[in-house]
């Protein structure tokens, strides 16, 4: 019998939230280790951005101290996006897949649970924070490097790819799009030079690009570099083409090897995404239009996981037991309001259209996964 | 004989050295009327063990249990917190031609059990015989009238049971309760005995053991045998409550065990009286689910329309034969308390035999005779509830108090027929490892059985312990834990102790590595 749909959206989230928490970490392990010294609270509040929580950080937090956000995004198990609360969506998912996935996998899931769970006050303080941020990340990685050695390559292998890679494309276009908001609405150059080599240096960190970067580019770091690297490249497995090829792949062996029911909303989806990609990399100009590129970037994302929802989880199955949620509103970067009359009127158009979509995908999403997911 | 991993400072007292099993049978030294104990060679190998370090093997294995995840799952507000059932790991060993008395009589019974409820939903002969009253089948609360003139394949109406026997103080076993509905514990067999051979391979090597690990395969066979398609791979799937389950651990690896999907009601769909699985290629037909699902839950629409667990209209697959559920419903009435008094009668009237395996003596309220010895000696004997399972309701006359015993005499006079009464048995003991030392604890044994066209019974069965001293009660709910449970393929072993195993043959001298370069 082949996979039961109610299993494939298991994996595929259980992808989603390992390779979230991971990324959650390295964000925040590469934040502590340049911090040092610095704890103001304007270094750390760009972590707010990212994922769109500042008010609901500041309803608990009086300032964004290291020591605050750390705890908000590690342990705080209010906040739905914290490392905790993402860690215990992926063990309630590897909960309901324990007949199928291995027992290695398993018991490393709860091993990284457990840590974030019990973690000690002293974990949080200004000399510790490093240390503990390492030890989250490497449970995370070596939650990946399990399942890579222990799950079979069968559907489910295939869904949680799925979800690995939707999650590591969002990510990455999700760090890309504050990143350079907050590093260009500080200047009033156009794109070029803008930024410290710290800041660059620090986004490839984050993204866990920076050597690689180093291998191919060598010279000062030069914005429009970073972020071609970052969306393009090739050999690069976080680049958002990387991704969305594999992402391809997965879906065609779903269908060749795997003899899943075709699907073809989500290869249509897959080919828009292509093709997005194929325009922006001809596009000079792209590191100034970054934040609709991204914002289209994501909300076709959210798309995917939709497609998937309807073409495989049989999330259409039952509508009436569906629950919606109000769906979180996007935040403008400041630094978007770019001059630049010839396009504005049909950039306008686009950008309400996507928001639109952003709106109702998300609202879709959160029906999908009872685990809810903020930040979509 | 196997070397053993530590030994014992001769100041540390022998582990053994001051274990008395006051005057119950105890598992490893028999009714202490011979003068060796009647398993020499293994009394011999504990003995050698240092209590240090039998208890930290212990805890390591317990902390081993909780990393895998062999753990059932309690559940509070907020969290899911994970609890291993309490693992003593001192070993139960049954003798060869103990096992061979006790796996027939489980085979005898079974067999009786299919063809009592083959009966009771056909031509309902014993009842007009008048060999067990009318009232107590068809008013059960267990009998299930969707089931008259249901034909199974081969008849199986149990393909799995629990028996749980009881040794008494004549060191005979009894059976206690018959498990027809959704008997549980397999799963701490096989894991319990994969965790010993881990733990204590000193303790284990060169006794002759009767392997349990294949219990998935057999089940699978036996499954497959009660298909109702003739087909080579018949599609199996594992029906379970769901995560919140307690048992669900247990449901994950008899699905892993058997190589069947784990599934959810709402996973499954039926349509036109077929049963199908919501897979992402579509609607996949299932020939047989083995159930983990109460009848009440089962089907909304048969039987309780509240139950958001089960699958509406799988009753409809059954009747219409498309599709096998093990076990069928209307099982529990076979199990139920007060039929189970009247086993004996069953297996006689149906097999023409004389049971292998004795109930624990029984009255029964109903019976006027019963009645009266009940109230006139209720401070001896164990009062139990029909229509309950798990050990609640339980009335232990020789330790309840003067009121308790007047609240059960009121509750028994006013309807007698909800009860029936035991004598106390003097349970066998097993030496348990304590906080204080080895000491005696009171045990019992829950073999499982698996039916297709035949009965396999797994060796040995779950062994149950109730930890605390003094206490005869088993249920994991009530403070019981589990014993690995040996069944050894002869009884020489047991009486001349084992042979050094061989060593393996030479393998492949080393796996390739990578040349030009030097080890650091």
């Amino acid at each position: 019998m082949n996979l039961l749909s109610r299993q494939a959206e298991s994996l595929f989230w259980l992808g989603r939230y390992i390779e979230r928490a991971a990324s959650l970490a390295r964000v925040l392990l590469v934040q502590t280790a340049f911090d040092r010294g610095r704890s103001d609270g304007a270094t750390w509040a760009w972590l707010l951005a990212l994922y769109q929580e500042s008010e609901d950080f500041y309803r608990n937090y009086d300032d964004a101290s290291s020591r605050n956000v750390i705890r908000y995004f590690v342990a705080d198990k209010e906040h739905a996006g914290s490392v905790f609360r993402t860690l215990e969506a992926a063990r309630s998912n590897a909960r309901a897949l324990r007949a199928m996935i291995s027992t290695e996998l398993w018991m490393q899931t709860n091993r990284a649970y457990r840590r974030v769970k019990e973690l000690p006050e002293s974990a949080l303080g200004e000399t510790r924070l490093a240390a503990t941020c390492e030890a989250v990340q490497i449970d995370c990685y070596a939650l990946q490097g399990i399942s890579n050695a222990t799950l079979y390559r069968d559907a489910g292998w295939r869904f949680y790819q799925l979800g690995i890679e939707t999650e590591r494309a969002d990510q990455m276009s999700r760090i890309l799009d504050v990143r350079f908001a907050q590093l260009m609405s500080g200047s009033a150059d156009d794109g070029e030079g803008i930024g410290d080599f710290t800041h660059w240096s620090m986004l490839l960190r984050a993204c866990g690009g920076h050597h690689a970067y180093r291998r191919l580019v060598s010279g000062p770091l030069q914005s429009q570099n970073v972020a071609r690297f970052l969306i393009f490249e090739q050999s690069f497995a976080r680049s958002i083409a990387y991704c969305v090829g594999r992402l391809e792949r997965s879906v065609s062996e779903l269908r060749m090897v795997c003899e899943a029911s075709s699907a073809d909303q989500v290869s249509d989806r897959i080919n828009k995404l292509k093709t997005m990609l194929q325009d922006a990399q001809a596009d000079t100009g792209l590191v100034k239009g970054l934040h609709q590129f991204n914002d289209a970037v994501q909300c076709e994302l959210i798309g995917l996981t939709d497609d998937l929802g309807a073409s495989y989880f049989g999330i259409d199955a039952e509508p009436e037991t569906l629950v919606v949620d109000e769906a979180p509103a996007k935040e403008e970067p400041e630094w978007v309001v770019a001059e630049d009359e010839e396009e504005s009127d049909t950039e306008e158009e686009a950008k309400e259209a996507v928001a639109g979509e952003a709106a109702k995908s998300s609202m879709s999403q959160s029906q999908s996964q009872s685990q809810s997911q903020k930040q979509t | 004989m196997a070397e053993l991993s530590a030994f014992r400072d001769p100041s540390e007292p022998a582990l053994l050295s001051d274990y008395d099993p006051n005057g119950f049978f105890c598992e490893l030294m028999g009714d202490g009327s011979e003068e060796r104990p009647r398993l020499l060679p293994f009394w011999q190998r504990l003995e050698r063990l240092p209590l240090s370090d039998l208890t930290a093997r212990a805890a390591d294995a317990l902390h081993e249990l909780y990393e895998r995840g062999v753990t059932f799952t309690v559940y509070s507000e907020r969290d899911a917190i994970d609890r291993t059932l309490p693992f003593d790991v001192i070993p139960r060993v049954l003798m060869a031609s103990e096992w061979a008395n006790i796996e027939a009589g489980v085979k005898q019974r079974v067999k009786a059990l299919n063809l009592f409820l083959g009966d009771i939903y056909g031509k309902q002969q014993i009842l007009k015989d008048g060999i067990i009253p009318k009232e107590l089948v068809l008013g059960n609360a267990n009998y299930r009238k969707e089931m008259i003139g249901v034909e199974l394949p081969h008849g199986t109406y149990v393909q799995i049971a629990g028996i749980d026997l009881v040794r008494g103080g004549d060191g005979e076993f009894y059976v206690l309760e018959d498990n027809a509905r959704t008997p549980s514990g397999v799963s701490y067999v096989v894991e319990n005995r994969h965790l010993m051979l881990r733990a204590f391979p000193d303790l284990i090597e060169g006794f002759s053991v009767r392997d349990v690990s294949d219990y998935g395969q057999k089940l699978r066979e036996k499954l497959v045998e009660v298909s109702p398609v003739e087909r080579d791979e018949p599609s199996i799937v594992l029906l379970s409550p769901g995560v919140f389950n307690s048992a669900y651990y247990e449901h994950i690896f008899l699905a892993r065990e058997m190589g069947v999907p784990l599934v959810e009601g709402r996973d499954l769909v039926v349509v036109d009286n077929k049963l199908y699985a919501k897979t992402i290629s579509g609607l996949q037909p299932i020939d047989v689910v083995y159930r983990r699902i109460d009848d009440d839950f089962l089907d909304p629409k048969a039987f309780n329309p509240d139950s958001m667990l089960g699958v509406p209209g799988i009753v409809d697959c059954l009747k219409a034969g498309n599709v096998t559920i093990a076990n069928a419903p209307g099982t529990g009435v076979s199990d139920d308390k007060a039929v189970y008094a009247y086993m004996p009668r069953i297996i006689k009237y149906y097999l023409d035999e004389d049971p292998i395996l004795s109930n624990v003596e029984t009255y029964i309220c109903r019976e006027k005779k019963d009645l009266a010895y009940t109230l006139d000696h209720l401070s001896e004997l164990v009062v139990k509830p029909v229509g309950e399972s798990g050990g609640y309701g339980i009335v232990i006359g020789p330790k309840a108090s003067k009121e308790e015993l007047e609240k059960c005499r009121a509750e028994i006079k006013a309807a007698p027929e909800k009860f029936i009464a035991q004598p106390m048995v003097k349970l066998s003991v097993c030496p348990t490892l304590a906080d204080e030392g080895v000491r005696p604890r009171h045990v019992d044994l829950r073999p499982f059985a698996v039916t297709g066209k035949e009965t396999w019974v797994l060796p040995g069965g779950l062994t149950r312990v109730a930890l605390r001293k003094g206490s005869i009660v088993v249920n994991s709910s009530q403070g019981g834990g589990t014993k690995d449970t040996w069944v050894l393929t002869n009884d020489d072993v047991a009486r001349v102790g084992g042979s050094p195993s061989a060593k393996p043959a030479g393998l492949q001298a080393q796996s390739q590595s990578q040349s030009g370069t030097s080890a650091i």
